[in-house]
């Protein structure tokens, strides 16, 4: 095929491209109010602009408008999102899937440390760490503290732990808090439980000594 | 959508279609283009208008004239569709990629846990109502994208869509009334001050 073809297919070709990329803001149409929306799409061009995915920002403009917010909240949400991103970005380098940013971000929310993802990002360099920020996240929301509930969702990484187990865990967790018991004393009862089926630290994964130093300067446990 | 357009199917079907409605091919007029055909490569040369002319020229020589032009028409159609399909799919790609920071991109095939294979996940409400949807993170918090269905003769609402690991944040709209999970975790909401039901999604 000539080059003039292929010049004249990628014309023809152009417009379609185009509205794969504005399809997300087009969710927007309608959803907010003028100046709201205006200052949403300019916070998804900077994120365009650092390479930082926009599906997050545009799902919490929406959230918002769900939730019948006012402008200025949403626009201060979205605006606070786009630093967490970021962050998050950072610390999961060099390849986070968007997936994992933004359970990076969500995690950085709670109070989890950016140390903290370095942490789960050494233990899985190629591999997604989005469940375990999101166990990590409601292990905090559910009062375990974030020192303590990095260092175990890391060793249990650390020790091979399945996205489903660590699921598990979380799900147990909550259960016992649920019923009467203390956070702390919830996750130590289940993650003795869980020990006992994995291998020992170092045999399925990441020598202790490659996390960063931050990951054990936490709060020790009683 | 786009790219279903796109598909070189129909035109070949077209093509192919045109090609059925001509008359009956006659006697010798497809060897003897051949015949010309073979002689011009065997003189690696383009075919001279001495050798075909006279098979052009045989008694049904506007046949093989349309049969000719239809081909070349289909083959330019079914070329640039392919392209074009091409195009755009290849555009649609580009821009996937570009969401994810472009300094730190991966494949999805690096991460051995497949993390884009959303896993189809099942929310159930129990409760009266007559309409029941679904809202959350994995949706764009969309009310009339997924409604439950009530399972008959019962109060409970069910629905099954896929969901990308990770912990996503989600709420009922039973009869257009905000309403979490009750055997969910709570999300907090500091952002807009209305807290959601959270699940965490892994493999099943």
């Amino acid at each position: 095929m000539s080059t003039r073809a292929l010049v004249v297919l990628g014309m023809l070709a152009l417009p379609l491209r185009l509205s794969a990329q504005d399809a997300r803001t087009a969710r927007l149409d309608g959803k907010l109010d003028v100046e709201t929306q205006a200052v949403v799409l300019r916070t998804l061009d900077s994120a365009r602009t650092h390479g930082l995915p926009m599906e997050p920002l545009v799902d919490k403009a929406l959230e918002g408008a769900t939730k019948k917010a006012a402008g200025p909240r949403i626009q201060a949400a979205v605006s606070s999102l786009l630093g967490r991103l970021e962050a998050a970005r950072d610390a999961l380098a060099p390849n986070p899937s968007p997936r994992d940013i933004t359970a990076g971000a969500d995690a950085l929310a709670y109070g989890a440390t950016r140390e903290a993802l370095q942490a789960m990002r050494a233990i899985r360099p190629n591999e997604s760490v989005a469940v375990p920020l999101g166990v990590l996240t409601q292990l905090v929301a559910s009062g375990v503290p974030v020192g303590r509930a990095t260092r175990v969702v890391a060793d249990l990484l650390r020790r091979g732990a399945r996205d489903e187990q660590l699921i598990a865990l979380n799900d147990d967790v909550r259960s016992y808090v649920a019923a009467g018991a203390s956070p702390e004393v919830a996750l130590d009862v289940r993650t003795r439980g869980l020990n006992a089926v994995l291998p020992p630290p170092g045999a399925a994964g990441v020598a202790a000594d490659a996390l960063p130093g931050a990951l054990t300067s936490g709060p020790k446990k009683p | 959508m786009a790219e279903r357009r796109n598909e070189p199917g129909p035109i070949v079907e077209r093509a192919i279609e045109s090609l059925r409605e001509l008359p009956p091919i006659e006697g010798d007029m497809v060897s003897r283009i051949v015949a010309a055909a073979a002689r011009s490569r065997a003189q690696d040369a383009a075919p001279d208008a001495d050798d075909l002319l006279p098979a052009l020229a045989a008694p049904n020589s506007r046949y093989a004239l349309r049969v000719s032009v239809i081909a070349a028409a289909a083959i330019v159609l079914v070329a640039g569709t392919i392209e074009l399909w091409r195009v755009t799919h290849a555009s649609t790609e580009t821009t996937r990629v570009a969401a994810v920071p472009q300094a730190v991109a991966v494949p999805a095939s690096r991460d051995v846990n497949g993390d884009l294979t959303p896993i189809p996940t099942q929310f159930v409400f129990d409760g009266r109502a007559r309409a029941v949807t679904l809202v959350g993170d994995f949706n764009n918090w969309d009310a009339r994208a997924t409604p439950l269905e009530r399972e008959p003769g019962s109060t409970l609402w069910s629905v099954t869509v896929p969901i990308q690991r990770g912990r996503h944040v989600y709420a009922y709209l039973v009869d257009s009334v905000w309403t979490i999970d009750k055997r969910a975790p709570v999300a907090r909401d500091p952002d807009f001050g209305v807290t959601g039901s959270v699940i965490l999604v892994g493999r099943p």
